[in-house]
């Protein structure tokens, strides 16, 4: 039997093994990475609440299994949530002031689809306020640090989900992607990253910021995991009439880490970006492996992929707008004290908002209201939306002869904890890679592939066509499996 | 375009911003506009806005009734309330 001490290492699955073979019980796990995350917490600052009820919610789970009862593949497995996905009875704050002490009364579908697995949640995990920002630094909570290197940050907006599941603080969590926000944290702390096909998650119970764009994903430390996991959350829901009706997926069980006789494009216009970096090198030593193992490499050739950075902060910004106005100060969430002199609903609106929001959001608010104002919503709004049209259109026209495509995640690999927060612009072009793939609600992942001179993780991103997640997987496991393998040392040199 | 465009989009927006955050967010947001514009050169004429990635078809539910929520958990969450109600400054002023 393995050391207690050791169970943080573990893969998800292999977790549920030795449960489900009576190895160690869920109580014993549920320890381990509860005493793991109090140690070392501080140093990353990626838990935002922990579950309280854990310990006897693993215990519950110990006793039906030793009575014969199956509570599922996840049985008492836990499991991280970014802050962004609603827990009933736990915390949720989308990392915002306005939500400081939010207690949702339901689950949202995934988590409801992840506990009836058998799953248990641990905690909530650190994010960008509102899964606003690239870098984790927008959380109300501060900011998360990277574990590759502190002075690092992990990537954003699923920073703390990221960092966790690389510290081994959990075997893997749940992030959400509206513009990258999975895959670029997973590749700046060395993961794997999901982002399915738009309609595949249910986004019941998920904090809206950009309902067109926001799906949710897993993240771990090997794409078998993330496979299970999308199994087990995957599908329709009639609580969100955006979810297909295709039937329930089996993504984990036909994985075969294979690409003789794909056609494996690359997107020309990327590498021209990234040209000489280590980014695009990356890529290309990627695409060299896939052709050693049987793929056809393609060139692809998609111009418009260049203008995705302004029609989605244009797009995202608008739907936040909306979105965010539910935020009032009244029915839910934090309310401002009023000054005696100022006492009308509209004050408390306008107070409560001012105090609750931080900039980002603010920013955000502002640039979407202004998008969908009267004499500006055809040259901003409905301009971005048709160019938007003409993005997806390009896609699906030029990839329809290639199984899958890779890209580079980011330019460059994490940067230093402040080094872009006062420049907005300069942090929205980081997202050059990741943002097309959500305008189009075409499925992508980042795979933990190689490092940065510097030393830091990179990752390659693994595009698919909408719904073709398996072709996306398979490929992905194959370059997981080849992947340059580095130790991360935080664990060790802290413990 | 208004140059005081963000304290507008402020006041509709119901967000108090102070003087200084009007002279930050101007100077960011004018940057980021001004970038943006380059989507202003592309030929969009009779493209159909594309608002939601798949045109969806609305997948409706049955109108049945349910028990989802319970009322006490939901106004649990309110900053102030009276026994039912939520309470609010008054929304109506004298004249």
């Amino acid at each position: 039997m393995e050391k207690n001490t050791e169970l943080h290492r573990l893969s998800l699955i292999q977790l549920a093994q030795k449960i489900r073979k009576k190895e160690v019980s869920s109580e014993e796990i549920c320890k381990s990475f509860l005493s793991r995350g109090e140690k070392l917490n501080s140093k990353i600052n990626a838990w935002v609440t922990m579950n309280s009820s854990l310990l006897h919610e693993a215990q519950k789970a110990d006793k039906a299994r030793l009575h014969g009862e199956d509570r599922g593949p996840l049985d008492g497995v836990p499991i991280g949530i970014k802050d962004m996905i609603c827990t009933k009875g736990l915390r949720t704050t989308a990392a915002s002031r306005i939500l400081e002490n939010f207690i949702p009364p339901y689950d949202a579908t995934v988590v409801s689809r992840l506990k009836g697995a058998g799953a248990l949640i641990l905690g909530k995990l650190n994010q960008d306020e509102f899964a606003m920002g690239s870098s984790n630094e927008t959380s109300f909570f501060g900011a998360t640090r990277n574990p590759w290197s502190l002075e690092y940050v992990p990537g954003g907006s699923s920073g703390g989900s990221a960092a966790a599941v690389s510290a081994e603080f959990c075997p893997a969590a749940l992030g959400t992607d509206t513009g990258g926000s999975i895959r670029q944290p997973a590749s700046f702390c060395g993961i794997v990253g999901v982002k399915p096909t738009y309609g595949r998650m249910s986004r019941y119970g998920v904090i809206a910021y950009a309902s067109s764009l926001d799906q949710v994903g897993p993240m771990s430390r090997d794409v078998d995991d993330s496979a299970l996991l999308l199994d087990t959350m995957c599908g329709f829901d009639p609580h969100d009439p955006t979810t297909s009706r295709r039937p329930r997926t089996e993504f984990f069980k036909n994985l075969r880490p294979e690409a003789k006789g794909m056609k494996v494009g690359y997107i020309k216009e990327f590498l021209e970006e990234g040209d000489g970096s280590e980014s695009t090198a990356i890529v290309q030593k990627a695409l060299a492996q896939l052709k050693s193992a049987g793929a056809e490499i393609h060139e692809i050739s998609l111009p418009l992929l260049r203008k995705t950075i302004p029609v989605y902060y244009l797009i995202a910004s608008s739907e936040a707008s909306s979105n965010l106005s539910r935020y009032d100060g009244v029915r839910f969430g934090f309310r401002a004290k009023l000054p005696p002199t100022a006492e009308s609903l509209e004050d408390l609106y306008r107070e409560t908002r001012a105090q609750g929001f931080g900039a980002e959001v603010k920013r955000r608010i502002l640039l979407g209201t202004f998008c969908l104002s009267s004499g500006f919503y055809d040259a901003y709004f409905k301009k971005a939306a048709q160019v938007r049209r003409l993005i997806q259109n390009e896609f699906m026209e030029k990839t329809k002869n290639v199984d899958v495509l890779l890209a580079p995640v980011s330019r460059q690999p994490a940067f230093k904890i402040g080094e872009k927060i006062s420049d907005p612009l300069s942090m929205y072009l980081n997202d050059l890679f990741t943002v097309g793939i959500n305008l189009i609600g075409a499925p992508a992942m980042s795979v933990p592939f190689s490092h940065h001179s510097g030393g830091l993780p990179m990752g390659v991103q693994v595009i698919a066509r909408p719904f073709e997640e398996q072709k996306m997987l398979d490929v992905g496991k194959l370059l997981f499996l080849q992947r340059e393998l580095r130790t991360l040392k935080f664990v060790e040199e802290n413990l | 375009m208004d140059e005081r465009w963000v304290l507008k989009s402020a006041n509709l927006a119901k967000i108090t911003i102070s003087a200084q955050e009007e002279k930050d967010f101007s100077s960011q947001l004018n940057k980021a506009l001004e970038y943006f514009d380059e989507i202003q050169s592309l030929d969009t004429v009779g493209v159909e806005p594309l608002f939601s990635p798949f045109d969806l078809e609305m997948n409706l539910r049955e109108d049945r009734v349910q028990k989802e929520n319970e009322t006490e958990e939901i106004l649990s969450q309110a900053p102030e309330r009276v026994g039912q109600l939520f309470r609010v400054p008054p929304a109506v002023e004298e004249r």
